[in-house]
């Protein structure tokens, strides 16, 4: 069965072969051999013997085509109310299709597979709340990522991020050294505003054990000083792992499950290893997903948690408000318009949309919902992987304008949002549309305006 | 698979109904049309109906009844032994839905032991014996035709008494056993009763008998309930010509008979019906009481010798045949 | 051709829908798989219950979820249809005549006026799915032949019966007619998608319980549906 150089059945698993990818620039001849990359039926076959059983089976037949989920897509709604992207269609047409044909199908078949299950669905699940019938539509395309990973139909990016997370454990190429490093360099540019400030790496028995998302290791490390100074005032006993502090996982958007299960083991064992009472997890949704919700049935975990309690950081920032650990300096409060960005992954996959509510009531005088909102807020436009595809970059820009418009009808300039993949949608959002606003994470919005206990004053002052 | 499947099911769908509308082309015969059709309107007194009454054709179940013929519906009459209770058996007694249930069960018992035995048989579905929106008259409707000849056929060929009918028929009750009468019902069955039994016995006598058809005897073309009311008042015999003056010279005072007044005649007070008028005496028990003074007969019986028991002393004879 | 039809066809059907909804459900539960589904059924299990019910109940009620009061039209039509459908065969005096005749069974029964009132309801709500199948475009395009014949595959029984009661035309004819879409009904449950029927309970189950358990069902005060 022929298959490709770079774009084949076989996940990435060595730096030379990593290399190798990512000197294919954009993906072009990637892209050019998947053409004719052939369907392995026979494995095909034999996974979805193994893997489809009675809920997907379900799912996909008892859909009664009411064609309720339409209006529940955000892709549906910007791309003009195109019957083509009614969730339903998109899943009976690819997903469903597969199974009818019990995966006789050709390469062609599996592209346009592809092209749905990244462009066309960012696994937002928001579709499910409006199914009388419970159908899940955002695992199914999970399910059929996962499908198309094992055949090799899968972007250039998702490739590459499941091979970082098969080489580095991370989703970027950042080995131990580099992330302890990057500990420590934070550690000292921090010294001088904060003396006595430490991020403690590998320390045993810490009440909370850090994990974070490897672009703030790599692009944006002030995000972990950030994150301990929080601490910090706090008076927080924390540690970060020097391995297994990664809590992303590209491999879950290109559907990678073994590379998948690889990184969130990385994690607990860390967390076997240094027995922290708590994990907490930086800002970032589908993070929490993939470690807190998904990751211990990867893991085969039975009772489907983590091994400790584990929170996302706006669980934490609102205990944190809540218990006066951190208290707001009322004055500093955001006297503009202020909106927030409900995250998938932990506001409706979690259920955390009260904390977020919370810390909005305290950092924010003039805090505006969007409509809809918490557990029913559209996605930000970037979600599942979506975001860092070139391929799909018109998709997900045309997906954009719904929360474009959502923000604009709040008339707040600025967006609250702790999660990366919405960041990175609402930064390209304004670059794209240009509608005047700005965007953040909760950590530099916090440090402005929390009161400093006075033992951690400097003596200068 | 599941294409086939679908594929298959509406193709036996379409089949199933093709085949049902040739099986059903020809008219499915309907109901026994004509003088006896019975409105089983049972559930009548518990409230509005949810479906049309069934209309019972009584000849065509009475033609089916096999062996045990009146007595597959019938109970037998208690008492004499001969005759039949003309409700419906297991009847009495019963209310409401229990009357329901007891029609349902019998009924689509037997339809259904027809087919089960391959004898020709009733509708087995709903419709088929509540019929809608059908106006059947049924058997009341149709008058029967009891004239001279029948009338002769049984004063002379069967050699009836007078009051084996007249009696019953003009309500002297004395005769009347409680369960011959269906509970509830108007004074036709009283007829029923009378003519039926008597029909019933012979036959079971193996004597020569009137008929037990229903059509047999409401033979006339059905009319409306206005135009059915018999005229009693045409004599077709049987007056009694009252010769005033003897009565006169007989020395009996006027208000012996015209107890009211002088100018007031019988029938003025004492009306055929069961009407409280008169004292609630019909004009019949006010001619022939045998107790009462003023009464014809009970006067005859204490003048002459010994009961009266001839109706010809009073009564013209019946004309026979053409007058 | 009543007592067959009445007889050992209405049996058998009787047994096709019986057992293969009772498969249906097996193989769905058999099917579940913690791993696989990513959701810890055993744990959590008050939580996981609580949310179960919930996933059914508002669903169950008319405008009971954010997607029924945003539909408003469409929740009518549907509720008239499944409400007429599913209430009034239980509860037909006439089912429940036959059903005291043959088996002894003792149901209770509605008038028969407000069963023809619930019967016209599933016509008329049929008749609003159609259009709303041929009309608007993205249910349009969801549309295969199947959802047609399953649509009338489910109306077809009550559509014969409204003529039989009413007697128009041929009575004979339209009660054999709805002894057997009914019975056609009945057998087509377990092989087309009409097994919702018992599958709409297990999946609406499980997507709580997935929700109860798993996605912050045990952090939030209930999902929002």
């Amino acid at each position: 069965m022929q298959q490709g150089k770079l774009c084949n059945r076989i996940p990435v698993e060595t730096k030379d072969k990593l290399k190798e990818i990512l000197g294919d620039k954009g993906g072009i001849q990637y892209y050019k051999e998947m053409e004719s990359l052939e369907v392995d039926v026979p494995a095909l076959k034999d996974l979805l013997k193994r893997t489809l059983k009675s809920r997907l089976k379900t799912w996909l037949n008892s859909c009664m085509r009411c064609g309720l989920c339409a209006d529940s897509c955000f892709l549906y709604i910007a791309n003009d109310k195109d019957p083509k992207q009614v969730p339903s269609y998109k899943i009976q047409s690819t997903l469903g299709e597969l199974v009818r044909r019990k995966g006789e199908v050709d390469t062609q078949f599996m592209m346009h597979c592809m092209d749905v299950a990244w462009a066309q669905c960012t696994c937002c699940n928001r579709c499910t709340m409006y199914c009388p019938m419970g159908i899940d539509t955002g695992v199914m395309f999970s399910y059929l990522r996962g499908i198309l990973f094992s055949q090799g139909f899968v972007p250039w990016e998702m490739k590459i991020g499941s091979g970082m997370h098969r080489v580095y454990r991370a989703q970027m190429d950042i080995t131990t050294e580099d992330w302890v490093d990057t500990c420590e360099w934070m550690e000292e540019e921090t010294e001088e505003e904060w003396p006595g400030l430490k991020i403690p790496v590998d320390k045993e028995n810490a009440d909370i054990i850090y994990t974070v998302n490897a672009r703030e290791a790599k692009h944006y490390p002030e995000d972990l000083a950030d994150a301990a100074i929080l601490f910090h005032l706090a008076g927080e006993n924390w540690t970060v792992p020097s391995e297994g502090w990664e809590e992303t996982s590209l491999a879950m958007f290109a559907g990678d499950w073994e590379a998948a299960k690889l990184q969130v083991k990385s994690v607990y064992s860390a967390i076997e290893r240094l027995k922290p009472k708590r994990m907490v997890v930086t800002e970032c949704g589908h993070a929490y997903r993939a470690t807190v919700t998904e990751g211990p049935y990867w893991a085969g975990i039975k009772s489907g948690k983590p091994p400790v309690d584990s929170l996302h950081y706006v669980e934490w920032v609102a205990e944190a408000l809540r218990t006066g650990k951190l208290k707001i300096d009322p004055a500093k409060r955001i006297k503009e318009p202020v909106t927030f960005q409900d995250s998938c992954n932990y506001i409706r996959n979690a259920g955390l949309a009260d904390d977020a509510r919370y810390i909005m009531s305290q950092i924010a005088e003039d805090f505006r919902e969007m409509k809809p909102n918490r557990e029913h807020n559209y996605c930000c436009g970037g979600g599942g992987g979506l975001n860092g595809i070139g391929r799909y970059r018109q998709e997900r820009n045309i997906g954009l304008k719904v929360k474009r418009d959502q923000i604009l009808e709040t008339g707040a300039k600025l967006v609250i949002s702790p999660c990366h993949n919405c960041w990175d949608a609402l930064r390209d959002l304004e670059e794209v549309y240009k509608i005047g606003i700005r965007w953040s994470f909760l950590k530099p919005i916090l440090i402005k305006m929390v009161v400093v206990p006075d033992h951690l004053k400097l003596s200068a002052e | 698979m599941r294409i086939r499947v679908g594929a298959a099911l509406a193709i036996l769908l379409v089949l199933f109904f093709f085949s049902l509308c040739l099986a059903n082309s020809k008219d499915n015969g309907g109901q026994g049309l004509g003088g006896d059709v019975i409105a089983i309107d049972a559930m009548l007194p518990y409230g509005e109906r949810e479906r049309p009454p069934v209309l019972f054709p009584h000849d065509r179940h009475a033609a089916y009844s096999g062996e045990t013929g009146c007595l597959s519906c019938h109970d037998e009459r208690s008492g004499d032994g001969s005759g039949i209770s003309f409700a419906f058996k297991g009847r009495k007694g019963l209310s409401g839905n229990e009357i329901r249930d007891l029609y349902h069960t019998e009924c689509i018992r037997c339809h259904a032991e027809g087919v089960a035995t391959k004898q020709p048989t009733g509708p087995q579905i709903c419709g088929g014996c509540h019929v809608r929106d059908k106006a059947v008259p049924t058997s009341s409707s149709y008058a029967i035709d009891f004239d001279d000849s029948l009338h002769f056929t049984h004063t002379e060929k069967a050699t009836l008494d007078c009051r084996a009918c007249h009696d019953l028929l003009n309500g002297d009750d004395s005769e009347k056993s409680g369960d011959s009468m269906s509970p509830g019902l108007s004074s036709d069955n009283v007829s029923h009763d009378l003519c039926i039994t008597c029909h019933l016995v012979d036959r079971n006598h193996k004597k020569p008998s009137g008929p037990l058809s229903c059509k047999a005897c409401h033979a006339l073309p059905a009319q409306s309930l206005a135009d059915l009311n018999p005229s009693k008042d045409v004599a077709r015999g049987g007056e009694v010509l009252f010769d005033h003056d003897l009565h006169e010279m007989a020395d009996i005072s006027c208000d012996v008979c015209h107890h009211k007044e002088p100018d007031t005649r019988c029938s003025e007070c004492h009306t055929d019906g069961d009407s409280s008028q008169g004292g609630g005496i019909s004009l019949y028990a006010a001619m022939h009481t045998r107790n009462a003074d003023r009464s014809c007969i009970g006067c005859h019986d204490e003048m002459g010798a010994g009961d009266v028991d001839d109706c010809t002393g009073c009564h013209a004879p019946f004309r026979t045949g053409n007058p | 051709m009543y007592q067959f039809i009445t007889g050992p066809l209405l049996w058998l059907s009787f047994s096709i829908f019986f057992i293969g909804c009772f498969v249906h459900v097996a193989l769905y539960i058999r099917g579940l798989d913690f791993q696989l589904d990513r959701i810890a059924y055993n744990t959590n299990i008050v939580s996981g219950v609580k949310a179960a019910l919930r996933s059914i109940g508002l669903w169950l009620v008319p405008f009971g979820t954010r997607c029924w009061r945003q539909n408003p039209v469409y929740t009518l039509i549907f509720y008239l249809f499944h409400v007429g459908a599913v209430v009034t065969p239980l509860f037909l005096s006439a089912h429940s005549v036959i059903l005291k005749y043959r088996w002894g069974i003792y149901m209770p029964a509605m008038p028969d006026v407000v069963a023809d009132v619930l019967t016209a309801g599933v016509l008329v709500a049929a008749c609003g799915l159609l259009l709303r199948r041929m009309l608007v475009p993205e249910v349009r395009n969801l549309t295969t032949p199947r959802d047609i014949g399953v649509l009338f595959l489910s109306v077809a029984p009550f559509a014969t019966a409204f003529m039989a009661y009413h007697q128009i035309g041929d009575v004979t004819f339209w009660t054999i007619a709805h002894i057997l879409s009914g019975e056609l009904f009945l057998v087509a449950v377990p092989f087309t998608k009409l097994s919702h029927i018992v599958l709409f309970f297990c999946s609406r189950i499980q997507i709580g319980m997935d929700f109860g358990i798993k996605r912050g069902g045990v952090k939030s005060s209930g999902f929002p549906w």
